[in-house]
Protein backbone atom coordinates (compact mmCIF):
# COMPACT_ATOMS: atom_id res chain seq x y z
CA UNK A 1 0.00 0.00 0.00
CA UNK A 2 1.42 2.83 -1.20
CA UNK A 3 2.18 6.10 1.68
CA UNK A 4 -0.52 8.28 1.72
CA UNK A 5 0.21 12.30 1.22
CA UNK A 6 -1.22 13.30 4.49
CA UNK A 7 -0.09 10.77 7.35
CA UNK A 8 -3.60 9.23 8.52
CA UNK A 9 -5.85 9.81 5.72
CA UNK A 10 -8.58 7.70 4.79
CA UNK A 11 -7.54 5.55 7.87
CA UNK A 12 -10.18 3.61 10.00
CA UNK A 13 -8.53 3.84 12.48
CA UNK A 14 -7.94 7.70 12.52
CA UNK A 15 -11.52 8.11 11.18
CA UNK A 16 -12.47 6.05 14.38
CA UNK A 17 -10.56 8.14 16.65
CA UNK A 18 -12.02 11.47 15.35
CA UNK A 19 -15.39 10.19 15.64
CA UNK A 20 -14.69 8.99 19.24
CA UNK A 21 -13.02 12.27 20.18
CA UNK A 22 -16.40 13.97 18.40
CA UNK A 23 -18.58 12.00 20.53
CA UNK A 24 -17.40 12.80 24.63
CA UNK A 25 -15.46 16.12 24.51
CA UNK A 26 -12.27 16.25 25.97
CA UNK A 27 -11.92 15.89 29.64
CA UNK A 28 -15.18 14.48 30.05
CA UNK A 29 -15.26 10.61 30.06
CA UNK A 30 -13.91 10.68 33.45
CA UNK A 31 -14.59 14.35 35.05
CA UNK A 32 -13.38 15.52 38.06
CA UNK A 33 -15.60 18.16 38.26
CA UNK A 34 -19.46 18.85 38.31
CA UNK A 35 -22.01 21.34 37.97
CA UNK A 36 -23.14 22.64 41.68
CA UNK A 37 -26.72 21.17 41.23
CA UNK A 38 -25.17 17.24 40.95
CA UNK A 39 -24.66 17.79 44.85
CA UNK A 40 -28.28 16.42 45.28
CA UNK A 41 -28.78 12.66 46.74
CA UNK A 42 -31.05 11.85 43.85
CA UNK A 43 -28.54 12.09 41.31
CA UNK A 44 -26.57 9.72 43.15
CA UNK A 45 -28.56 6.67 41.71
CA UNK A 46 -27.75 6.42 38.48
CA UNK A 47 -24.34 5.64 39.86
CA UNK A 48 -25.66 3.35 42.47
CA UNK A 49 -27.19 1.24 39.98
CA UNK A 50 -23.93 1.05 37.76
CA UNK A 51 -22.03 0.08 40.81
CA UNK A 52 -25.13 -2.95 41.98
CA UNK A 53 -24.85 -3.73 37.94
CA UNK A 54 -20.80 -4.34 38.00
CA UNK A 55 -21.36 -6.81 40.76
CA UNK A 56 -24.59 -8.29 39.33
CA UNK A 57 -21.66 -9.47 35.98
CA UNK A 58 -18.93 -10.28 38.10
CA UNK A 59 -20.37 -12.12 40.52
CA UNK A 60 -22.60 -13.84 37.41
CA UNK A 61 -19.08 -15.29 35.84
CA UNK A 62 -17.82 -16.50 38.90
CA UNK A 63 -21.43 -18.39 39.13
CA UNK A 64 -21.14 -19.56 35.74
CA UNK A 65 -17.76 -20.82 36.18
CA UNK A 66 -18.87 -22.58 39.12
CA UNK A 67 -22.06 -24.29 38.35
CA UNK A 68 -25.33 -25.24 39.98
CA UNK A 69 -23.85 -27.82 42.43
CA UNK A 70 -21.72 -25.16 43.53
CA UNK A 71 -24.24 -22.55 44.34
CA UNK A 72 -26.38 -25.38 45.47
CA UNK A 73 -24.49 -27.11 48.36
CA UNK A 74 -21.09 -25.27 49.16
CA UNK A 75 -21.46 -22.67 51.99
CA UNK A 76 -19.25 -20.34 49.41
CA UNK A 77 -21.72 -21.08 46.78
CA UNK A 78 -24.49 -20.00 48.81
CA UNK A 79 -23.12 -16.56 49.69
CA UNK A 80 -22.20 -15.88 45.94
CA UNK A 81 -25.40 -17.15 44.92
CA UNK A 82 -27.40 -14.77 47.21
CA UNK A 83 -24.85 -11.85 46.38
CA UNK A 84 -25.86 -12.54 43.00
CA UNK A 85 -29.62 -12.09 44.21
CA UNK A 86 -29.04 -9.37 46.21
CA UNK A 87 -27.68 -7.12 44.19
CA UNK A 88 -29.86 -7.22 41.57
CA UNK A 89 -32.79 -6.44 44.37
CA UNK A 90 -30.24 -3.17 44.53
CA UNK A 91 -29.73 -2.75 41.16
CA UNK A 92 -33.48 -2.37 40.91
CA UNK A 93 -34.00 -0.66 43.97
CA UNK A 94 -31.80 2.36 42.66
CA UNK A 95 -32.54 1.87 39.22
CA UNK A 96 -36.52 2.69 40.11
CA UNK A 97 -35.73 5.99 41.79
CA UNK A 98 -33.23 6.62 39.48
CA UNK A 99 -36.02 6.75 37.13
CA UNK A 100 -38.40 8.14 39.01
CA UNK A 101 -35.62 10.77 39.62
CA UNK A 102 -35.37 11.74 36.23
CA UNK A 103 -38.75 11.53 34.82
CA UNK A 104 -39.83 14.26 36.89
CA UNK A 105 -36.84 15.78 35.98
CA UNK A 106 -37.83 15.67 32.23
CA UNK A 107 -34.31 14.49 31.50
CA UNK A 108 -34.99 14.28 27.81
CA UNK A 109 -34.53 17.80 27.33
CA UNK A 110 -31.89 19.64 25.91
CA UNK A 111 -31.85 16.37 23.28
CA UNK A 112 -31.11 14.04 25.25
CA UNK A 113 -33.93 11.64 24.13
CA UNK A 114 -31.46 8.93 23.28
CA UNK A 115 -30.01 9.28 26.49
CA UNK A 116 -33.70 8.49 27.96
CA UNK A 117 -34.62 5.87 25.54
CA UNK A 118 -31.55 3.97 25.94
CA UNK A 119 -32.12 4.29 30.20
CA UNK A 120 -35.72 3.09 29.26
CA UNK A 121 -34.65 0.05 27.15
CA UNK A 122 -31.79 -1.08 29.53
CA UNK A 123 -34.48 -0.89 32.24
CA UNK A 124 -37.01 -2.83 30.43
CA UNK A 125 -34.27 -5.45 29.22
CA UNK A 126 -33.16 -5.73 32.62
CA UNK A 127 -36.85 -7.40 33.64
CA UNK A 128 -35.80 -9.74 31.11
CA UNK A 129 -32.49 -10.77 32.61
CA UNK A 130 -34.05 -11.00 36.25
CA UNK A 131 -37.11 -13.05 34.84
CA UNK A 132 -34.31 -15.79 32.97
CA UNK A 133 -32.01 -15.20 36.10
CA UNK A 134 -35.45 -16.69 38.37
CA UNK A 135 -35.76 -19.45 35.63
CA UNK A 136 -32.06 -20.82 35.95
CA UNK A 137 -32.09 -21.05 39.60
CA UNK A 138 -32.34 -25.11 39.09
CA UNK A 139 -34.48 -25.52 41.47
CA UNK A 140 -38.09 -26.41 42.55
CA UNK A 141 -38.46 -22.18 42.68
CA UNK A 142 -37.56 -21.99 39.30
CA UNK A 143 -39.83 -24.87 37.85
CA UNK A 144 -42.86 -22.83 39.79
CA UNK A 145 -42.54 -19.63 38.11
CA UNK A 146 -41.67 -21.19 34.79
CA UNK A 147 -44.87 -23.42 34.65
CA UNK A 148 -46.54 -20.28 35.99
CA UNK A 149 -44.90 -17.73 33.08
CA UNK A 150 -45.52 -20.34 30.10
CA UNK A 151 -49.37 -19.66 30.11
CA UNK A 152 -48.75 -15.86 30.09
CA UNK A 153 -46.27 -16.34 26.87
CA UNK A 154 -48.19 -18.68 25.07
CA UNK A 155 -51.08 -16.20 25.10
CA UNK A 156 -48.99 -13.54 23.96
CA UNK A 157 -47.51 -15.70 21.27
CA UNK A 158 -44.14 -15.98 21.90
CA UNK A 159 -43.93 -19.27 23.90
CA UNK A 160 -42.82 -21.13 20.25
CA UNK A 161 -39.76 -18.70 19.96
CA UNK A 162 -39.30 -17.87 23.80
CA UNK A 163 -39.66 -21.12 25.26
CA UNK A 164 -39.52 -20.41 29.35
CA UNK A 165 -39.62 -24.42 30.12
CA UNK A 166 -36.37 -25.08 28.03
CA UNK A 167 -33.77 -24.42 30.75
CA UNK A 168 -30.68 -24.28 28.22
CA UNK A 169 -32.90 -21.48 25.88
CA UNK A 170 -33.12 -19.33 28.87
CA UNK A 171 -29.82 -20.31 30.47
CA UNK A 172 -28.38 -18.93 27.46
CA UNK A 173 -30.48 -15.97 27.37
CA UNK A 174 -29.63 -14.93 31.02
CA UNK A 175 -25.90 -15.25 30.87
CA UNK A 176 -25.01 -14.54 27.36
CA UNK A 177 -27.88 -12.27 24.91
CA UNK A 178 -29.18 -10.28 27.82
CA UNK A 179 -26.37 -9.29 29.97
CA UNK A 180 -24.87 -8.13 26.52
CA UNK A 181 -28.19 -6.29 25.70
CA UNK A 182 -28.28 -4.01 28.40
CA UNK A 183 -24.45 -3.66 29.21
CA UNK A 184 -24.18 -2.19 25.41
CA UNK A 185 -27.17 -0.10 26.46
CA UNK A 186 -25.34 0.85 29.76
CA UNK A 187 -22.10 1.58 28.01
CA UNK A 188 -24.25 3.83 25.65
CA UNK A 189 -26.15 5.59 28.28
CA UNK A 190 -23.19 6.78 29.81
CA UNK A 191 -21.22 7.62 26.77
CA UNK A 192 -24.37 10.07 26.10
CA UNK A 193 -24.45 10.95 29.71
CA UNK A 194 -20.93 11.83 29.08
CA UNK A 195 -21.46 13.46 25.90
CA UNK A 196 -24.77 15.86 27.06
CA UNK A 197 -24.22 16.13 30.34
CA UNK A 198 -26.40 15.52 33.28
CA UNK A 199 -29.75 17.15 33.16
CA UNK A 200 -29.74 20.26 34.98
CA UNK A 201 -32.67 21.03 37.15
CA UNK A 202 -35.74 23.05 35.73
CA UNK A 203 -34.20 26.06 37.58
CA UNK A 204 -30.80 25.97 36.71
CA UNK A 205 -29.17 29.50 35.64
CA UNK A 206 -27.95 29.41 31.79
CA UNK A 207 -24.36 30.23 31.69
CA UNK A 208 -25.44 33.02 29.81
CA UNK A 209 -27.77 34.75 32.17
CA UNK A 210 -26.43 37.40 33.66
CA UNK A 211 -27.11 37.02 37.36
CA UNK A 212 -27.62 40.91 37.60
CA UNK A 213 -31.07 40.78 36.28
CA UNK A 214 -32.37 38.63 38.44
CA UNK A 215 -34.55 40.25 41.30
CA UNK A 216 -32.35 40.63 44.35
CA UNK A 217 -34.30 37.86 46.10
CA UNK A 218 -33.34 35.84 43.70
CA UNK A 219 -29.91 35.63 44.82
CA UNK A 220 -28.22 32.04 44.79
CA UNK A 221 -28.22 30.49 48.29
CA UNK A 222 -26.26 27.82 48.37
CA UNK A 223 -22.93 29.07 47.54
CA UNK A 224 -21.39 31.62 45.44
CA UNK A 225 -21.41 29.26 42.67
CA UNK A 226 -24.52 27.95 42.73
CA UNK A 227 -26.73 27.45 39.55
CA UNK A 228 -30.17 27.34 41.45
CA UNK A 229 -32.44 29.79 41.82
CA UNK A 230 -36.10 28.90 42.28
CA UNK A 231 -37.32 32.91 41.71
CA UNK A 232 -36.24 32.49 38.18
CA UNK A 233 -38.09 29.36 37.13
CA UNK A 234 -39.57 30.61 33.67
CA UNK A 235 -35.95 31.79 32.86
CA UNK A 236 -34.51 28.76 33.88
CA UNK A 237 -37.29 26.14 32.52
CA UNK A 238 -36.21 27.50 28.99
CA UNK A 239 -32.45 27.02 29.03
CA UNK A 240 -32.20 23.32 28.68
CA UNK A 241 -35.28 22.60 26.12
CA UNK A 242 -34.90 26.28 23.72
CA UNK A 243 -31.47 25.25 22.53
CA UNK A 244 -28.97 22.94 22.80
CA UNK A 245 -26.31 23.69 24.80
CA UNK A 246 -22.36 23.03 24.20
CA UNK A 247 -22.01 20.03 26.13
CA UNK A 248 -21.42 20.76 29.82
CA UNK A 249 -21.99 24.24 29.26
CA UNK A 250 -23.50 24.76 32.49
CA UNK A 251 -20.81 23.24 34.58
CA UNK A 252 -18.49 26.86 33.27
CA UNK A 253 -20.93 28.97 35.07
CA UNK A 254 -21.28 26.41 38.02
CA UNK A 255 -18.53 23.93 38.69
CA UNK A 256 -17.88 22.93 42.36
CA UNK A 257 -14.50 23.93 43.73
CA UNK B 1 -34.83 -9.53 63.92
CA UNK B 2 -37.69 -12.10 64.96
CA UNK B 3 -40.34 -10.01 63.17
CA UNK B 4 -38.15 -10.40 59.84
CA UNK B 5 -37.25 -13.42 59.31
CA UNK B 6 -41.14 -14.48 60.44
CA UNK B 7 -41.89 -12.48 57.17
CA UNK B 8 -39.01 -13.29 55.34
CA UNK B 9 -39.18 -17.36 55.75
CA UNK B 10 -43.02 -18.04 57.03
CA UNK B 11 -46.07 -18.32 55.03
CA UNK B 12 -46.59 -15.38 52.36
CA UNK B 13 -48.37 -12.73 53.77
CA UNK B 14 -50.54 -10.85 50.76
CA UNK B 15 -52.59 -7.53 50.89
CA UNK B 16 -55.60 -7.19 49.21
CA UNK B 17 -57.18 -4.56 47.79
CA UNK B 18 -60.25 -5.40 45.72
CA UNK B 19 -58.85 -6.63 42.03
CA UNK B 20 -55.43 -5.77 43.72
CA UNK B 21 -52.64 -8.12 45.13
CA UNK B 22 -49.38 -7.67 46.30
CA UNK B 23 -47.34 -9.74 48.75
CA UNK B 24 -46.26 -7.95 51.85
CA UNK B 25 -43.00 -8.25 50.88
CA UNK B 26 -43.05 -6.31 47.51
CA UNK B 27 -45.60 -3.86 49.04
CA UNK B 28 -42.83 -3.18 51.82
CA UNK B 29 -39.92 -2.79 48.92
CA UNK B 30 -42.19 -0.44 47.25
CA UNK B 31 -42.39 1.56 50.02
CA UNK B 32 -39.16 1.70 51.01
CA UNK B 33 -38.49 3.18 47.84
CA UNK B 34 -40.89 6.09 48.05
CA UNK B 35 -39.32 6.56 51.08
CA UNK B 36 -35.66 7.10 49.93
CA UNK B 37 -37.19 8.89 46.65
CA UNK B 38 -38.51 12.00 49.27
CA UNK B 39 -35.28 11.54 51.61
CA UNK B 40 -33.21 12.27 48.29
CA UNK B 41 -35.16 15.24 47.16
CA UNK B 42 -34.90 16.42 51.03
CA UNK B 43 -32.26 15.77 52.72
CA UNK B 44 -29.10 18.25 52.31
CA UNK B 45 -26.00 16.42 50.62
CA UNK B 46 -23.08 16.95 52.49
CA UNK B 47 -20.49 19.55 51.04
CA UNK B 48 -16.78 18.66 50.84
CA UNK B 49 -14.09 21.22 52.46
CA UNK B 50 -15.14 24.63 50.79
CA UNK B 51 -11.97 25.52 48.93
CA UNK B 52 -11.12 29.37 49.97
CA UNK B 53 -9.03 30.69 47.21
CA UNK B 54 -5.55 32.38 48.21
CA UNK B 55 -4.94 36.12 47.63
CA UNK B 56 -3.53 36.98 44.70
CA UNK B 57 -0.04 38.59 45.21
CA UNK B 58 -0.10 42.27 45.04
CA UNK B 59 0.30 43.79 41.71
CA UNK B 60 0.28 40.38 39.99
CA UNK B 61 -2.14 38.34 37.96
CA UNK B 62 -4.02 35.30 39.62
CA UNK B 63 -3.31 32.29 39.60
CA UNK B 64 -6.41 31.01 37.90
CA UNK B 65 -9.58 29.98 38.58
CA UNK B 66 -10.65 29.98 42.21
Amino acid sequence: MAPSSEPGSGSWTVALRDRLGRTVPSGQLLPDRQPEYVRSWIYVFGVASLAAFVYVIASGLVLTLKGPTWWHQSSVGHFVNSTHLWSVELFFFFMVIHLWGKFFMAAWRGRRALTWVTGAVAFVGSIGAAFTGYLVQSNFDSQWISTQAKDGLNSAGIGSEFNVLNTGQMLLWHVMTLPLLVGLLVVLHIILVRRHGVVPPFDAIPPEAPTEALEPSAATETSPTSTENPAAESTMTAMPDSADPPPHAAESAGERP
Amino acid sequence: MTLASGLLFGRTHFLHWGVIQISLANFLVIVLMLVTFVLALVLPFPHGPEVVPEPAAEGGPSDGPE
